[in-house]
C-alpha cells in the first residue's frame, strides 16, 4: 500500500509569496475539508494535492465556497483566529501549493506520485460501489478477520509442525519448477493483499490506483491511497488493515486445512498440501514484513503513523535520520523546517527505528538473499550450459534466471526512473 | 544544516552496522560463513536407531552433474546434493536423490518405498507420513525394489514390511538430530 500523500502545513501556504490577488478562482469550490484532529485537510481530490491547516483556514475556504466575497471570508477566519489574518495571502498559498489549478481532464483521481508524470496509473474507482464494497468491512467481517488472527495466531504457537519454514518454498520435486510457482504465488498474494486494500479504499469512499513500484531494494505491489486523509482517523484504519485482514484470514483457513489434513479429518491431494504449506509461508513473510520494514512505508508504518496522528512521519524520519549523520542540503533543511513539530517530535525517536529496519535489511540481504542468489544464479548457470533449447530444465532455469536479474536490476531501474523524474517535477 | 550531536550519531551508527556484520561473521550466531559453505560435518553421532553409514563427501552440484554422481548406499544417505531441498510430505512420484540428501541434510527423514508396494500399504505409510508434517518426505524410490527403507542423515533402516511403532522410533529418534543449516 502507498504511503498517504502528505500534507503541507499552514505556515508554508502563508510564507510562499509576497504578492496578494484579490481574486477569488472558482477552482476554489473544488477543494474538499475535511477535520483531522485539531486541524483540517483541504484538498483536491482530482488533482491528489493536499494541506493541512488550521481551523481559521478552513472557516475561510468554506465561507468563499458559500459564495462570501473575499473581505467577508477573511473576517469570518479571523473571528475563529480571535486574531487578525490576511486572506488574500491565504488564497495565494493556495494558489502556490497547486490547490487551486484548473480541473485535470477527465477528472482523473491522480497524484503526481500515483501518475508518475506520465498518466499510466490504473483507475480502479468506478468498478465496484462503496455499498458492495462495505460488505467486506462491516462489524461482522472484521470479526471474522479478527477471529481469524487468533486462530492463526494460536496454530502457529501450539502446532510447531505446521509453522513455516524456509523448505516450504520447494513443494514441488523439481526445484526450479517449485521456484516458478513459489514467485508466481507470492505475485498473486500480493496482488490480492492489495485489491483488499483497494477495496477497504472504496468502502470508505476513496479512490485508489494500483502500481508497481520499490522499497529499497524490493520490488512491491502498491495501492495509492492518497485520498485517504480527507476521511477521519479513525476510518483510515480500515484501509490500512485491509491487506493485513486478507493475509491472516486465508493463512487462518490454509493451516486449518493442514492441521485436518494432518488429523485425518480431510482427504486433500498430497501437493495441495505441500502448496497449503508454502502459501503459509508466504504470507507469514508477508506479515512479519509489513511490521518490520516500518522504515519502507509498509501497512505497519501507515497504521503507526496514524496512530501517533503524523502527517509526514516518514519524510521527517528520513530528514531527521540524515541531519543527524550527514546534514541537510539547503532544500532539505527548507522542507524540514516545513514540517509540523508533531511530526518532528516523533521523527525523533521513530528515527531509530528507521535505522535499525536499515540495519535490519542489510542482514537480511547478507543471510538469505546474497547466498540464495549467488547459490541459485551459479545453479541455473549450469543447467544453462548443460542443457539443449528443447530440455524443460533449459526453459525453467531460462525463467529462474530472468526472474533473479529482475529482482536485482528492477528496483535498481525503477529508483533511476523516480529519481529522473522527481528531477523533472514530475514525481513529490 | 548540521546536527549539535552529529559525531555522536556517526559513531553509533557505525558501532550499529559493525555489531550487525559481526553478529553474521563470527561468534555463536554466525550465519553467513555456514551459508556460503557447501561441506557438511564427516562425523555426525552414530545413529541410534538403523545402520550408520560413512558420511560422503557432500558438496553442492548442479542438475546436469546428478547424473554422474555414484552414492555410496540405496538409497543415499549423504553425498553431494542440489543447493536446494524439499518441502516434508508426501510426494506420489520419486523425488531426486540429490533433493533428498539434501533434506536429510536438514534434518528430516525419508521413508522410501518399492514403486510396486500394494496401495493399502502405501496408504498405511501416507496416514505416518502425515502424522509428522515437518519431519517425514515419503516418496516411492527406484531403488528400492521391496519393502521400505527409512534414511536420515549417515542413517539407513530397512523393513521388509512398514511397521509403525519402528518408523516412529526413528523419526522421533533420527528426525533433527543433524541439521546442517538452511542454505549448505
Amino acid at each position: 500500500m502507498a504511503r498517504p500523500s502528505t500534507p503541507k502545513s499552514w505556515e508554508v501556504l502563508i510564507g510562499e509569496q509576497s504578492e496578494t490577488s484579490a481574486e477569488v478562482p472558482a477552482t476554489v469550490r473544488l477543494l474538499v475539508i475535511a477535520p483531522d484532529g485539531d486541524e483540517f485537510i483541504l484538498g483536491r481530490n482530482d488533482l491528489g494535492v493536499y494541506v493541512a491547516v488550521p481551523e481559521p483556514g478552513a472557516v475561510f475556504v468554506r465561507a468563499l465556497q458559500d459564495g462570501c466575497s473575499l473581505a467577508d471570508a477573511t473576517a469570518r477566519a479571523g473571528a475563529t483566529a480571535g486574531a487578525e489574518v490576511n486572506g488574500g495571502e491565504f488564497l495565494d498559498g493556495l494558489r502556490a501549493a497547486g490547490l487551486l489549478d484548473r480541473q485535470r481532464a477527465g477528472g482523473t483521481s491522480q497524484t503526481a506520485e500515483s501518475a508518475d508524470g506520465d498518466g499510466r496509473s490504473i483507475r480502479w474507482f468506478e468498478g465496484i460501489s462503496p455499498r458492495t464494497a462495505r460488505v467486506f468491512f462491516g462489524r461482522p467481517a472484521w470479526a471474522l478477520y479478527v477471529g481469524a488472527a487468533v486462530a492463526a495466531a494460536m496454530v502457529l504457537a501450539t502446532r510447531p509442525a505446521l509453522r513455516p519454514s524456509y523448505s516450504h518454498v520447494w513443494w514441488l520435486p523439481d526445484p526450479l519448477l517449485s521456484l516458478v510457482t513459489y514467485v508466481l504465488l507470492g505475485f498473486v498474494l500480493a496482488a490480492l493483499h492489495e485489491v483488499w486494500h483497494w477495496l477497504a479504499g472504496r468502502s470508505a469512499g476513496v479512490p485508489a490506483a494500483f502500481r508497481i513500484s520499490r522499497r529499497g531494494a524490493y520490488l512491491v505491489f502498491e495501492t495509492d491511497l492518497s485520498q485517504i486523509v480527507t476521511v477521519n482517523r479513525t476510518a483510515r484504519y480500515g484501509p490500512f488493515l485491509a491487506g493485513m485482514a486478507f493475509d491472516v484470514t486465508v493463512l487462518a483457513g490454509a493451516l486449518a486445512a493442514r492441521a485436518a489434513y494432518g488429523s485425518g479429518v480431510v482427504e486433500i491431494p498430497p501437493s495441495l498440501d505441500r502448496l497449503l504449506a508454502a502459501v503459509v509461508l508466504a504470507l507469514v513473510i508477508g506479515i512479519v514484513w509489513q511490521w518490520s520494514a516500518l522504515f519502507l512505508r509498509s501497512d505497519g508504518y501507515a497504521v503507526l503513523a496514524n496512530a501517533l496522528r503524523c502527517h509526514n512521519l516518514f519524510r521527517a524520519t528520513v530528514l531527521t535520520t540524515k541531519w543527524r549523520i550527514w546534514g541537510l542540503s539547503g532544500e532539505e533543511a527548507a522542507e524540514f523546517g516545513a514540517i509540523g513539530p508533531r511530526d518532528r517530535a516523533v521523527a525523533r525517536w521513530f528515527g531509530l527505528v528507521y535505522l535499525l529496519g536499515m540495519i535490519g535489511t542489510l542482514w537480511a540481504i547478507l543471510i538469505f538473499a546474497l547466498p540464495f542468489l549467488l547459490s541459485t544464479g551459479a545453479w541455473v548457470s549450469a543447467n544453462l550450459a548443460a542443457y539443449s533449447l528443447s530440455s524443460v530444465a533449459f526453459w525453467e532455469s531460462l525463467a529462474v534466471l530472468v526472474y533473479l536479474v529482475a529482482g536485482v536490476v528492477g528496483p535498481a531501474v525503477i529508483a533511476w526512473r523516480e529519481r529522473r523524474l522527481r528531477r523533472a517535477g514530475a514525481l513529490l | 544544516m548540521t546536527h549539535p550531536h552529529r559525531w555522536w550519531w556517526r559513531i553509533a551508527t557505525v558501532l550499529a552496522v559493525g555489531a550487525a556484520v559481526a553478529t553474521v561473521s563470527v561468534g555463536p550466531w554466525r550465519v553467513y560463513g555456514r551459508a556460503t559453505s557447501a561441506t557438511a560435518d564427516t562425523d555426525p553421532p552414530s545413529c541410534p536407531v538403523g545402520e550408520t553409514l560413512p558420511i560422503m563427501d557432500s558438496p553442492h552440484i548442479s542438475q546436469a552433474e546428478a547424473s554422474d554422481v555414484r552414492y555410496s548406499s540405496e538409497p543415499p544417505t549423504s553425498g553431494p546434493h542440489f543447493p536446494f531441498t524439499v518441502t516434508p510430505g508426501v510426494y506420489e512420484d520419486s523425488v531426486p536423490d540429490a533433493l533428498i540428501v539434501q533434506a536429510l541434510e536438514l534434518g528430516d527423514v525419508a521413508v522410501l518405498y518399492a514403486p510396486a508396494t500394494p496401495p493399502d500399504l502405501i496408504g498405511s505409510m501416507r496416514r505416518f507420513a502425515r502424522t509428522h508434517p515437518a519431519d517425514v518426505v515419503m516418496a516411492p524410490h527406484p531403488g528400492v525394489h521391496k519393502g521400505v527403507a527409512l534414511t536420515g542423515w549417515g542413517c539407513l533402516l530397512r523393513m521388509s514390511m512398514f511397521d509403525e511403532a519402528t518408523a516412529t522410533l526413528f523419526v522421533t529418534q533420527v528426525a533433527g538430530r543433524y541439521v546442517h543449516g538452511w542454505a549448505r
